[in-house]
C-alpha cells in the first residue's frame, strides 16, 4: 500500500525556533524554551531549546545538554547514525540523531546545533512518528530554523502571525480564551500585540472603538483612521505621565511615555488585532509599520 | 477482582459526550441569551437550618445561569452523540476560531457546566 504523502503546510514560529507541522497537529503547550506538538490530544513531538554559554566545546556541551534533557524529560537517550537520506538546505546546522525510551514510550529523534547562533535545539519524536524518509520527522526537521535571515523575527502560532525587529526580546504572553498576549521589550521600549476573537461576537453591539475604550480605559483624544494589509483600523497617539502635560518640561520628559495604540478588525480571520507601543523618546511609528497590524 | 484504575489522557478525555441533564429548563431571552435553570439540592446544614426555621422544609431549589451566544452554540452542540473532539472542531468552524483556542473556551464551558451538574460526561 502506497501511503499519501505528508504535507507540512502549518508553519511555526515561537521565539526564535521555527518549522512546519502537518496540519492535524497543533501546539499542546509552551514556555520560552519549550514546545509540545499534539494531534487529537496525543503528543506528537517535543522541542526543547537553548543558548549555549558563551565558551564551551560541543562535545561537553552535547553531553550536558542529553543529561539535563535525560533527566527533565524522565527518557533515555542512545545515539543512532544520521539517516542517510537527511540533509538540511542551511549550512551550520549541526545534526546528531538519536533514539530515546520513556517508561510508557519511546520514539526517535535529533540534537541540532546551529554554529550560526549556536543554540542547541533538541526533537524528539513519539513512536508513531519515527525517523524514517518523507515521514513526519524528516521534513519537519528539514523545515526547521533557528534564526532569522532579514532583521525580524518571524511569529507563528494559534492563527496569529506576524514579526517583530530581531532587537526585541518576549518580555511576556497569555493565550487566554479569547485573547491573546504577547509583550515585547527593547530597551525601554515596550510593544504589545494582542488578538481577540472571535471578533463577530465581541463587536456585537458596540464599535470598534468602543471595544477599543473597554481594553484600554486610559487611550485619549481622537483616534485617526487607517488602512493595512488586515482591513481598516483605528490609531491614537498620546502622551502619559505622572503629571499633566510635564512632558513638555526637560525635567520631566523622561518620566513622559508616547503611547501609540492601533487596533483592526481583521474581518476574513474573524479576530481584533491591537498593538500598543510604549516608549519613552518618541512615538514609535516605523515600529508600527512593521508589527501586526502595520500601516501601508 | 479489583480492576486497575484507567489512566485518563487527554486523547481519552476528547473521545468522551457530553450529555445534557434531562431535568434542565431551557429559558431564551429577548437579547439572545439563554437561561438554563436546574433544580439542585440543599446542602445538609442548609438543610438543618431549614428544620429550625420551617416546618416543611423544601429540598431543592431553582438555580439558574444565564449563558451568551458562544455558551449558546456550544450547548446547541450537545446532542449526546457529539463527542468533545467534534464538538471542539464544530465550534471552532463556527466561529473561525484556532482549534487550540476553541479547545481550551470548550472544555472549560463544558467543565463549568459539568460541575454545576448541568451535564454528564459519558465515556464512548
Amino acid at each position: 500500500m502506497i501511503n499519501d504523502p505528508i504535507h507540512l503546510n502549518k508553519p511555526i514560529a515561537w521565539n526564535g525556533v521555527a518549522f512546519k507541522i502537518p496540519e492535524s497537529w497543533e501546539i499542546d503547550s509552551l514556555d520560552n524554551t519549550h514546545l509540545i506538538v499534539s494531534e487529537n490530544g496525543s503528543p506528537r513531538a517535543e522541542i526543547k531549546w537553548t543558548e549555549s554559554p558563551q565558551s564551551f566545546t560541543l562535545e561537553k556541551h552535547l553531553k550536558k545538554f542529553i543529561s539535563r534533557s535525560q533527566k527533565l524529560l524522565n527518557i533515555k537517550i542512545h545515539e543512532q547514525v544520521s539517516p542517510p537520506f537527511f540533509s538540511h538546505s542551511i549550512p551550520g546546522f549541526k545534526f546528531f540523531f538519536f533514539s530515546w525510551e520513556s517508561p510508557s514510550s519511546k520514539g526517535d529523534g535529533a540534537l541540532i546545533f546551529c554554529t550560526h547562533c549556536r543554540r542547541l535545539t533538541l526533537f524528539r519524536f513519539f513512536f508513531d512518528s519515527c525517523l524514517i524518509l518523507n515521514s513526519s520527522p524528516h521534513l519537519i526537521l528539514s523545515s526547521f530554523t533557528d534564526h532569522p535571515i532579514t532583521d525580524q523575527v518571524s511569529w507563528q502560532l494559534f492563527g496569529m502571525a506576524f514579526s517583530t525587529p530581531v532587537n526585541f526580546i518576549l518580555s511576556d504572553y497569555s493565550f487566554k480564551p479569547g485573547c491573546f498576549i504577547m509583550g515585547f521589550e527593547y530597551g525601554k521600549i515596550h510593544m504589545t500585540l494582542s488578538s481577540w476573537g472571535p471578533a463577530l461576537f465581541l463587536l456585537s453591539g458596540k464599535t470598534l472603538a468602543d471595544f477599543a475604550g473597554e481594553r484600554l480605559p486610559e487611550l485619549s483624544g481622537s483616534a485617526t483612521a487607517g488602512t493595512c494589509d488586515r482591513g481598516n483600523y483605528l490609531e491614537w497617539s498620546y502622551r502619559q505621565g505622572p503629571f499633566k502635560n510635564a512632558g513638555v518640561l526637560p525635567f520631566f520628559s523622561s518620566h513622559s511615555r508616547f503611547i501609540l495604540f492601533r487596533i483592526c478588525q481583521d474581518t476574513e480571520n474573524n479576530r481584533i488585532y491591537g498593538v500598543k507601543i510604549d516608549s519613552p523618546k518618541r512615538f514609535e511609528t516605523d515600529l508600527m509599520k512593521g508589527s501586526i497590524i502595520g500601516g501601508r | 477482582m479489583a480492576g486497575k484504575e484507567k489512566k485518563w489522557t487527554k486523547s481519552d478525555a476528547l473521545l468522551c459526550i457530553p450529555e445534557k441533564n434531562t431535568g434542565v429548563e431551557e429559558i431564551f431571552l429577548d437579547t439572545g441569551d439563554l437561561i438554563l435553570s436546574f433544580q439542585v439540592r440543599y446542602k445538609a446544614f442548609f438543610m438543618r437550618l431549614q428544620r429550625i426555621l420551617r416546618t416543611n422544609p423544601q429540598k431543592t431549589f431553582t438555580r439558574k445561569i444565564q449563558i451568551d451566544r458562544l455558551g449558546i452554540d456550544v450547548w446547541s452542540l450537545l446532542d449526546g452523540k457529539k463527542d468533545v473532539r467534534t464538538i471542539i472542531k464544530a465550534f471552532a468552524t463556527l466561529h473561525r476560531l484556532d482549534d487550540k483556542e476553541a479547545e481550551i473556551s470548550v472544555t472549560l464551558f463544558l467543565r463549568s457546566l459539568g460541575e454545576k451538574g448541568l451535564i454528564r460526561i459519558r465515556e464512548p
